[in-house]
């Protein structure tokens, strides 16, 4: 899914992806399973830039970033 | 500089990782983050408030490090931590998270945030990045 505005001054229209990735790479880069109850996030300025990415705990439905609902201004997709 | 992407990647592959020897931090003015690492360790982000990000061990939950977004409006609004732990031009960064646990009503982030300036103490920050206006 992804997310409209990070609710911070300058980043109303920033981007967050988030989703479920099928594993991830350790820093020796090995591929390991992705972590349970995890949820992989990009976030992306206005201008396209990428300046972040992170596992964060998911929400219940496993998906959803915790606390999307306050840490986003709007859902952009799938839109609701 | 690379073209594009796949470029990109070819370039990260052929060349040596940074050194890396925590602790360190990093400020960048651009985002207006402090970024600090304890130890090494893979790790995710956890939200502890607006401005904190805690950097927690995938294992067992410990921390590796943290960041803090819009530090510049952390310090800013009243001057009063700007005052407390900006001295000699250096920001005393275990005394920073000391404050803002302080100011932090509720026991878990309170905690953590406390944790974080056990951690942190003896680490400073040069304030000249900052550019603080008081």
């Amino acid at each position: 899914m992804i997310f409209e505005g990070l609710e911070r001054p300058g980043q109303e229209e920033a981007l967050c992806y988030a989703g479920l990735a099928s594993c991830r790479y350790t820093n020796e880069g090995h591929q390991v399973p992705a972590p349970k109850g995890k949820t992989f996030v990009v976030y992306i300025r206005s201008d396209d830039v990428i300046v972040g990415w992170d596992w964060e705990p998911a929400d219940d439905n496993l998906t959803y970033p915790q606390d999307y609902r306050e840490r986003f201004g709007k859902q952009l997709w799938p839109t609701i | 500089m690379a073209d594009n992407l796949i470029d990109f990647m070819k370039q990260l592959e052929a060349s040596e990782p940074p050194q890396f020897a925590p602790p360190e931090m990093r400020y960048g003015a651009n985002e207006d983050a402090l970024t600090v690492y304890f130890r090494s360790g893979e790790s995710y982000a956890y939200h502890l408030n607006k401005a904190v990000t805690l950097f927690l061990s995938f294992e067992g939950d410990e921390l590796v490090g943290c960041r803090v977004k819009g530090l510049r409006r952390v310090l800013e609004p009243d001057g009063k931590l700007t005052i407390a732990v900006h001295r000699d031009g250096k920001l005393e960064l275990g005394l920073f998270f000391h404050l803002l646990a302080y100011d932090t009503p509720e026991p878990e982030p309170r905690n953590r945030l406390v944790e974080l300036g056990q951690r942190a103490k003896g680490m400073e920050l040069d304030t000249q990045q900052l550019a603080l206006s008081s």
